[in-house]
């Protein structure tokens, strides 16, 4: 059942790793969005509307954390995953997200959460 | 500039918490305290008119005279060698790092040089292994990246060649074992050098070492027997770091197997209230001269392992007032033995 596209804004500064993961939401029927620093996420996330955000915590210009606060403060509607290549995120702890991710990414824990994502929209 | 301190009270020096001498301008050695004898191995009567160079390693020597006449010249209290790691040389002629603080005193019409000695060797482990820790951090996001391309890499590889040549998929889950490989050794470099404070709660020993055991990936046909008590037994504890240390005894004793033998798990409570947690396996066994090796950071017999492992055991053990301990018959295989004070109610 293909029930609408499902689109998802991509976030990071590592090209090769953004069109990784790009390939793979494709195979999945995901429409891609990328932005490589936080400040052109926080601009796409305002324009168009989303299913999903996925982060990197790290980026350059403004990083994944300021991005997501001011999407807050926008009220970007827009479940998130933050992902980081640091064993620890700290500052991530008191946030509202929807989960957390370590690099190199849990692909099957990013496709359940994926698809429990889908469940909660049915 | 200088106190009087008079020969007939030296003996008070006895009382203060560090390994102390007194040395005349010649640099011979007028007084020791027992610290300073057992520090340098020394027996009582030993040192004293000998030249104070005796407890400086031989390279350092000639260097050491040359200071010493400069310091005798405008004697002022002063850590000693500012900048510079000093090392002690026991009678032995083992070396240790030191910290030492010089003060002249006044003992009638003549200037002495009262030293005390510190043996440093932890505090320069623990800033060495805080460099450590800074510098894997960086390294660690450094290579996560490149790692977490590859293994995205492999996994769309995957979904897409589902029904290519069975070679393909081989070649793909050797890749990504190799990436798992080297992802969990910057996990453990992490793990050594970051190490919270515990975080205390009541952990099912027995439940831990299963969890632990079951992680372990390539156990081969190694058959695992568990003697655990009926009734359970538990300590204060933080259960993630206890996982982290059983898991890299057991993992150790896996690979010590090669794929093949018995891993006995044992949890006994021992007195008074005392737990003890024992790995056996049928390896081949731990030389002797290594034996008190082990625990330290990157000592590793294995061609493959950067000897992390029982490092981390060991620390995990010593933030958790427990102690670890290894017996060995060469060719018979190694026991590792981890004990722990009973959880107690309130203890935590």
């Amino acid at each position: 059942m293909m029930a609408f596209l499902k689109k998802v804004l991509l976030a990071d500064d590592n090209l090769e790793f953004c069109r990784n993961i790009s390939d793979i939401l494709e195979l999945k029927d995901y429409q891609v969005v990328t932005a490589h620093d936080g400040h052109e996420a926080l601009e796409l996330a305002k324009n168009e509307r989303f299913d999903l955000a996925l982060m990197d915590v790290r980026m350059p210009v403004m990083d994944g954390l300021e991005a997501f606060d001011r999407m807050q403060s926008a009220l970007v509607q827009v479940p998130v995953i933050m992902m980081s290549a640091f064993a620890v995120e700290e500052n991530l702890q008191q946030k509202p997200i929807y989960a957390y991710l370590k690099k190199p990414i849990d692909f099957d824990r990013l496709m359940a959460l994926l698809d429990n994502l889908e469940q909660q929209r049915a | 500039m200088s106190s009087p301190l008079e020969e007939s009270s030296w003996h008070l020096l006895e009382y203060v918490p560090d390994a102390t001498l007194i040395v005349d301008r010649e640099g011979r050695i007028l007084f020791v305290n027992s610290l300073a004898q057992k520090l340098f191995g020394y027996g009582p009567g030993e040192l004293v008119g000998q030249a104070m160079e005796v407890l400086i390693p031989q390279r350092f020597r000639e260097r050491h005279v040359h200071h010493r006449k400069e310091y005798a010249h405008g004697p002022k209290p002063r850590p000693m060698g500012a900048g510079l790691d000093l090392y002690g040389v026991r009678k032995d002629g083992t070396e240790f790092p030191t910290e030492i603080s010089l003060s002249p005193i006044q003992t009638g019409d003549s200037v002495r040089v009262m030293a005390a000695i510190r043996d440093v060797t932890d505090s320069r482990l623990k800033e060495r292994l805080a460099t450590l820790g800074h510098l894997a951090g960086s390294i660690a996001h450094e290579l996560r990246n490149p790692l977490a391309t590859i293994d995205s890499s492999v996994y769309f590889l995957k979904a897409k060649l589902k029904d290519a040549d069975p070679k393909v998929a081989e070649h793909l889950s050797r890749i990504k074992s190799a990436v798992t490989a080297a992802t969990s050794v910057i996990q453990s470099l992490l793990d050594l050098t970051r190490m919270k404070p515990p975080l205390m709660s009541r952990v099912d020993v027995a439940a831990t070492v299963d969890e632990a055991v079951a992680a372990i990936k390539d156990i081969g046909s190694i058959d695992v027997v568990r003697d655990y008590p009926a009734e359970g037994a538990f300590v204060p504890g933080d259960s993630q770091q206890l996982l982290m240390a059983f898991g890299n005894v057991a993992k150790n004793a896996v690979d010590a197997m090669k794929g093949k033998g018995r891993l006995v798990l044992s949890v006994r409570k021992t007195e008074p209230h005392h737990v003890e947690i024992s790995f056996s396996d049928t390896g081949p066994g731990i030389p002797e001269e290594n034996l008190d090796r082990i625990f330290q950071p990157l000592f590793s017999t294995k061609a493959t392992g950067i000897g992390f492992g029982l490092s981390i055991a060991k620390m995990v053990t010593d933030r958790h007032e427990g102690s670890i301990r290894a017996h060995t018959e060469p060719g018979k295989g190694a026991t590792f033995v981890l004990r722990f004070p009973l959880y107690r109610e309130k203890t935590a």
